[in-house]
């Protein structure tokens, strides 16, 4: 269960570009649902999905996993923390170039010390349950736009997290893929995990895949 | 059906770093034999030094003072040829000139 | 067979794997980097371990040089001093042994070399011969059998009949050398019977060497009198000198380098800003970035360090350093063929390493340091 009390960010504090991303939001996330933060574009949706998966810190106000502060956590508590319970899917999938789509997959478990040879069965059975097996060895830059995407969330779900962030997953995609995106999400929700994603793409909430919205215009929560 | 296993950076890594330390390791063991073999040298060269009271090694012979470094005055520049400049530290710097160059034609 | 698994062994394999296919990403250039640095290390370290090789070598052979040379200053020069000087200092208490000795310098314009020639007292060839050194033997295109013709003090021809070439062993003593009667040596040079180049004592007691010297200057006013000490400093000093140059050199190219490289590194790049931010937002913190960078630059300059290193021990002592014989070889008409030993110097190569690796890891981390330690949360944004 996440838990938002009254958090803000804010960036540039004090210079002229002074910019309020996110004004005095508070919200729980129950576990094991399907969540959607919907607005427009610079409505705050990408930093407060930062703020839940504990990519940055709150300029005011807290955060809580499980009842637990993460906004005040030590990097390195937070970061361990991070890797265990939550697994992130950008906007523009950020792979890394230069790197085969295994090895892509495999990078967030680096910093756990786990054997190789187990992280990278791990990692072809994940690529195997997208398809994408024969695609092990291609360099990052060679995929397709759906494979991207793909490759991203099997990243994403390398260590195994309880929660799934997803940003604007249909962003760069067409309809069919898009469609192939959210059924992906509803099986991770069939899982038994929590999937917090944010988008304005209509397609999203139309397929029934989203339990719960949360509405956001200019840094605040309209309706939760 | 697994992809075909590619070796690991580290791997490659720890080899290349290995095999270098080994290469290193070797010759450096290989010195005692050298030293060895350079002993005999080494006890001919002793014995000429001896029988001429010779002071010092024939590098730099072109130099007046170095043959004998009993010629060596701390204020005296290090002349490394009969044409050197007589200046130090440009005297060792800079090339004697040619000498041919400056002989008068035939 | 499988032994315990390290959790933190295995971290850190995992990060060099990664640093590794960075350094592929850039082949080219990371290779270059790669040979520059080891060339780098190959100069310095083969100036260091020829320069150290030949002091060594320089000491050993001299160390039973006379422990004091007694020379006359006249107006403040060199000048031939009487023998009836020899007579004064032998009765010295402490003075075990006192010879004079006949040597001097001749210049041919024929070989365009100097000559050091000398008229031993111990076993001296027989007059009319000469004993010559190897380097001598092979300036001048003659063997034993030969005639050796050169130019007197008066401008009168002086043949010497070559009856030996010094043993190759010996050619860094004596490669310039020629043995002559002392008879032939003072007519060639003009040389009075009556006088001597220098006086050559040796002291029983090592520690009686200054009080003894004292002694001389007091029995020979106007004498200069020199320790072997003093030799060996003055000879070390022009050695250092020389060395000192050539490092002063390769160590500002190795400044140059370093800069070079901080550059290139400093201004990192908006994909490798990105980068970092990709493996923080994906559960890397800021010290597994760090490492992943320090693995890096210390696998390159490890490897160019050892390779580096071995290719100077071998050029120095397996090859007979080509590349400074080639350069000293310039301007020197005869130059000593000699092979020098090898002596393990931790701290040297300890110093070596230091000067090289270390500001090669530092110029790679230091770029990084501050986008390793920033927040992830750029990476979300656009």
């Amino acid at each position: 269960m996440i838990e938002l009390v009254q958090v803000s960010k804010t960036f540039n504090a004090g210079q002229p570009n002074e910019f309020h991303a996110v004004r005095e939001v508070s919200f729980s996330i129950e576990p094991g649902r399907v969540t959607a933060l919907r607005g427009p574009s610079g409505s705050g949706k990408t930093t407060l999905l930062g703020l839940i998966g504990g990519l940055t810190r709150p300029s005011s106000g807290r955060v809580r996993l499980d009842g637990r502060d993460i906004s005040a956590l030590p990097e390195r508590f937070l970061t361990e923390l991070r890797r265990a319970t939550f697994g992130f899917v950008f906007q523009q999938f950020q792979l890394i170039r230069g790197l085969s789509v295994l090895e892509n997959v495999m990078l967030p478990a680096t910093p756990t010390g786990q054997p190789y040879a187990e992280v990278r069965t791990r990692a072809l059975q994940l690529l195997a349950d997208f398809d994408l097996d024969g695609r092990a060895e291609a360099k990052a830059q060679w995929l397709s736009g759906g494979e991207a995407q793909r490759v991203a969330i099997a990243r994403a779900l390398i260590n195994d997290p309880k929660v799934i962030l997803a940003d604007e997953p249909t962003a760069h995609l067409d309809s069919v893929l898009s469609r192939q995106i959210l059924a992906i999400f509803a099986d991770l929700r069939a899982q038994g995990r929590s999937v917090i994603l944010s988008s304005h793409d209509p397609l999203v909430f139309e397929v029934g895949l989203v339990e719960r919205v949360v509405d956001i215009r200019d840094g605040r929560v309209t309706q939760a | 059906m697994t992809p075909q296993r590619k070796r690991r950076g580290s791997t490659l890594a720890m080899w290349a770093l290995g095999l270098c330390a080994l290469a290193l390791l070797l010759i450096l063991l290989d010195s005692g034999r050298l030293a060895a073999l350079h002993a005999e040298a080494l006890r001919q060269g002793q014995a000429r030094a001896m029988s001429d009271q010779l002071t010092d090694p024939a590098l730099f012979t072109e130099a007046r003072f170095a043959r004998h470094a009993s010629q060596a005055d701390r204020h005296a520049a290090f002349q490394d040829h009969p044409m050197a400049l007589e200046h130090f530290p440009a005297g060792s710097l800079m090339p004697p000139p040619d000498a041919t160059a400056l002989m008068p034609p035939p | 067979m499988s032994f315990p698994h390290n959790a933190w062994l295995e971290s850190q394999r995992g990060l060099i794997d990664f640093s590794i296919a960075n350094l592929g990403r850039r082949r080219g250039r990371n290779l270059g980097l790669f040979l520059a640095y080891t060339l780098l290390v190959f100069l310095l370290a083969s100036v260091v371990l020829y320069g150290d090789a030949l002091r060594r070598e320089a000491r050993l052979l001299l160390a039973d040089a006379p422990e004091l040379v007694v020379q006359r200053l006249t107006a403040g020069r060199h000048d031939l001093l009487p023998a009836e000087w020899l007579d004064r200092v032998r009765g010295l208490r402490g003075v075990r042994a006192a010879e004079g000795r006949l040597w001097g310098y001749h210049y041919d314009p024929a070989a365009q070399a100097n000559y050091t020639l000398l008229a031993p007292n111990d076993a001296p060839p027989a007059p009319g011969q000469v004993e010559i050194g190897a380097a001598l033997a092979r300036a001048s295109g003659l063997d034993v059998g030969d005639v050796l013709s050169l130019r007197g003090f008066d401008g009168k021809p002086f043949a010497f009949n070559i009856s030996r070439v010094f043993e190759a062993e010996s050619e860094l003593v004596s490669a310039d050398l020629m043995r002559v009667n002392a008879a032939d040596f003072r007519a060639f040079f003009g040389v009075e019977p009556d006088l001597y180049t220098d006086l050559a004592l040796s002291v029983a007691n090592p520690r009686e060497v200054r009080k003894v010297a004292e002694k001389v200057l007091d029995r020979l006013p106007g004498a200069r009198v020199i320790a072997r000490e003093e030799m060996r400093r003055t000879y070390e000093a022009a050695f250092n000198w020389r060395q000192g140059v050539l490092l002063t050199f390769l160590s500002t190219i190795l400044l140059a380098f370093a800069l070079l490289a901080w550059d290139k590194a400093s201004g990192l790049s908006a994909e490798e800003r990105r980068e970092i931010g990709i493996l923080k937002a994906l559960g890397w913190d800021t010290g597994d970035v760090l490492r992943m960078k320090l693995w890096e630059g210390a696998l390159v300059s490890l490897c160019a360090f050892l390779v580096g290193y071995t290719l100077a021990w071998l050029h120095v002592f397996y090859a007979d350093a080509p590349l400074f014989t080639a350069v000293l070889k310039g301007w020197s008409v005869l130059y000593p063929q000699f092979r020098l030993a090898p002596q393990i110097d931790l701290a040297q190569i300890a110093t070596l390493f230091f000067l090289t690796v270390l500001p090669y890891v530092a110029a790679t981390i230091a770029p990084v340091w501050r986008a390793a330690t920033l927040d992830p949360d750029e990476v979300m944004r656009e």
